[in-house]
This record gives C-alpha cells, structure tokens and sequence, in this order.
C-alpha cells in the first residue's frame, strides 16, 4: 500500500462518502435522517459542542469545516484498518 | 396588590389604549379561520389574533413570533390558526412581533420583545402591553410560547434547544415532562439520541419574559417551547413544534379536532 493510496485510495473515499454523506442528506431534510447517519451524528454534535466551548462566539455551521476535516482522517484510518484486515484475511486463506 | 387584580388593571389599561377592531361582539369568538381582531392596529406592528371555541372548557393562549428569526414558532403558530378544538377555548396570536418577522431578525422597533414584560409591573413597550391585553381580555388558564433554538441544551453554549420550560405552577412540570416522552417516542428518531427533548427548570417570574410574566402575576400553567435549527430542517421543525403544542393543550383539555 503506497502512500497516494494510503492517502486517496478508492477506500479512503467510499469511507468518506459513507460516513459524511447520510448525515448531509438528513440534515437536509430530517426525514432521511436514517441510522447510517449516526456515526456523522456523533461526531458532528459532539465535536460541534467540545468546539462551542472553546469558540463560543462561533456559529454552530462553522463545525462543519472541521467535521468534513476529520471525518478524511477517520475515513483514512478505517481504509488502512480494513486494508490490514483484508491482508491477514488473505494470508491465512 | 393580589396577582389576579394586578393583571386586570395592567390588563385594562392595555386593552383600553389598544386599537383593538373586533370581528365579533364579546370576546371576538369565531370558528373560522378569519381573525378575531388585530392588535397594534394602523401600525407596521399591526398583528391577528385568532379565537377557536368549542364549548365550555379551559382557555388556551398560544403565541408564536416573539422573535422574527425564529421561523419555525411563528409558521407552527399559523398552521394552528386553522385547526378546530373541543373542549375550550385556543386563542392565537401567531405573529406577534410582525416588525421583526418581516425583517427576519430576533428583535423588533422597541428591542427584543420577549424582554418586555416584568413580573409585577407593566409591559416596557405598546406591543408587549397590547399582547399583555390579549391575556388579559381571555384570561386563559394555560399559555404556550413557541421558539426556536440554535444548538442543543447542555451541550452547545448558551443554548436552550430541545427543552420544554414549564412554570413552577400546577401539573406543568409533570405535563412538561410527559410531553418531552411523547415527542421522543413519537416525533425524534432513535438515531439522533441528543435531539431528545428535556424538561427545563420550572419558571418562576424571576425573569421579564411573557411565560414568566404568566407565572409571576397570574400563577398560571405556562410554557416555553424550543426546538432547535441544528441538524433539524424547517419542516421538521414546525411538525414537531405543532405536535408539542397538541400534546400540551391536550393535557388541559383541550384536544384537536380531525385534521382540519
């Protein structure tokens, strides 16, 4: 696994887009607010509350910045994560 | 000076000054979905009040648009204009600060509105005594204010969002609190586990907002309803604000007709 895959693998965004995109759509219109959104959720509410502690001048739409920031990160850590998972599975095949 | 007596003087000092037109004689009683009468009438603060009678039964004093920004209190408030009841009397005034809701903005010409009306004194500006008139004039036994919050109480700063505040009066507390249930085993998805709606603390009329006022001068049921903005679109809003208002009118009897 080289780093350009490390970093933008087909994994790294099929992560991104499963975490971030029910929550975009549920915030949309609540109604498509499914359980897929729940991991988005969390980290959304509560990063945006540990955030307006420190900011709280800040209105709650700036943490979408550092929410779609962070989920990348996530995103990368379970893509290298399941990259891991997948060679053990295939060295003991 | 007993609270009840205080209320009818301030209360007829307002209703004396207002330019009140009434639709109907008595206290402007009607089943349509016309106004009443208008309060603040020739003025840019000019504003509806509605009056739904279905027998005899309790009062209900519904308010939405204290404060402009807040879209969702003051189109549930509409929306209610045109349901039927039983059992009562729902009067509404579903835009009560029409100044600020045109400019889509918290406050009004005089300030913020909903910072108008002391507990043992009289309302600080004309469209606050004038509302405070409406109460006077049906005397209703339980008042609802409808609002809108930003984040979520305890977790975002200075904010009120998802919480149902009852006055220190009757069986509000506990009516707050099982409203709360009803809205979290109905209305808000298990997946948004912080959406949950929460009783506030009992409002006492230690601070000069109309519930407070309600509390402090007539020691009447009342409550402030806050829904919040984050991560909850507008028509959600307003759904749920209309279900909260439902489900608290119902625990004074007075209960929705169809779905009119």
């Amino acid at each position: 696994m080289n780093v350009r895959n490390v970093l933008s693998g087909r994994a790294v965004w099929g992560w991104y887009l499963l975490l971030v995109v029910p929550l975009v759509i549920g915030s949309f219109d609540t109604r498509l607010m499914t359980p897929l959104a729940l991991p988005g959720y969390l980290v959304l509410t509560l990063g945006s509350a540990y955030g307006s502690h420190l900011f709280p001048t800040f209105e709650l739409w700036v943490f979408w910045a550092p929410f779609f920031v962070g989920m990348y990160v996530i995103s990368v850590g379970l893509a290298v994560l399941s990259h891991a998972f997948r060679e053990a599975f295939v060295a003991f095949k | 000076m007993r609270r009840r007596a205080f209320l009818m003087t301030t209360g007829a000092l307002s209703v004396g000054r207002a330019s009140v037109s009434v639709a109907d004689s008595g206290k402007g009683v009607q089943s349509g979905s016309d106004p009443a009468y208008t309060i603040r009438s020739g003025t840019k603060q000019e504003t509806e009040v509605f009056v739904k009678n279905d027998g005899d039964g309790p009062t209900a004093l519904l308010v939405g648009g204290m404060h402009g920004d807040e879209k969702s209190g003051y189109r549930a408030a509409t929306a209610i204009t045109k349901w039927r009841v039983s059992g009562g009397t729902l009067v509404v005034l579903p835009r009560a600060n029409q100044v600020a809701i045109r400019s889509n903005r918290r406050e009004g010409t005089d300030g913020d509105l909903n910072r108008k009306f002391p507990t043992g004194e009289k309302p600080e500006s004309e469209l606050a005594r004038e509302i405070w008139g409406v109460v006077s004039r049906h005397d209703p036994d339980v008042v609802l204010d409808l609002h809108r919050s930003i984040g979520i109480y305890g977790y975002h700063e200075s904010s009120v969002g998802q919480v149902i505040w009852p006055t220190n009066v009757g069986r509000a507390n506990e009516y707050a609190r099982l409203t709360a249930e009803q809205l979290n085993d109905t209305v808000v998805p298990w997946s948004m586990p912080f959406h949950e709606f929460r009783r506030g603390g009992e409002i006492t009329g230690s601070r000069p907002m109309l519930v407070h006022k309600v509390a402090g001068d007539l020691d009447r049921p009342g409550y402030i309803f806050e829904t919040t903005a984050f991560l909850l679109d507008l028509g959600t809003r307003v759904r749920w604000t209309k279900r909260a208002a439902e489900e608290l009118l119902s625990h004074h009897g007075i209960e929705r007709r169809g779905n009119s």
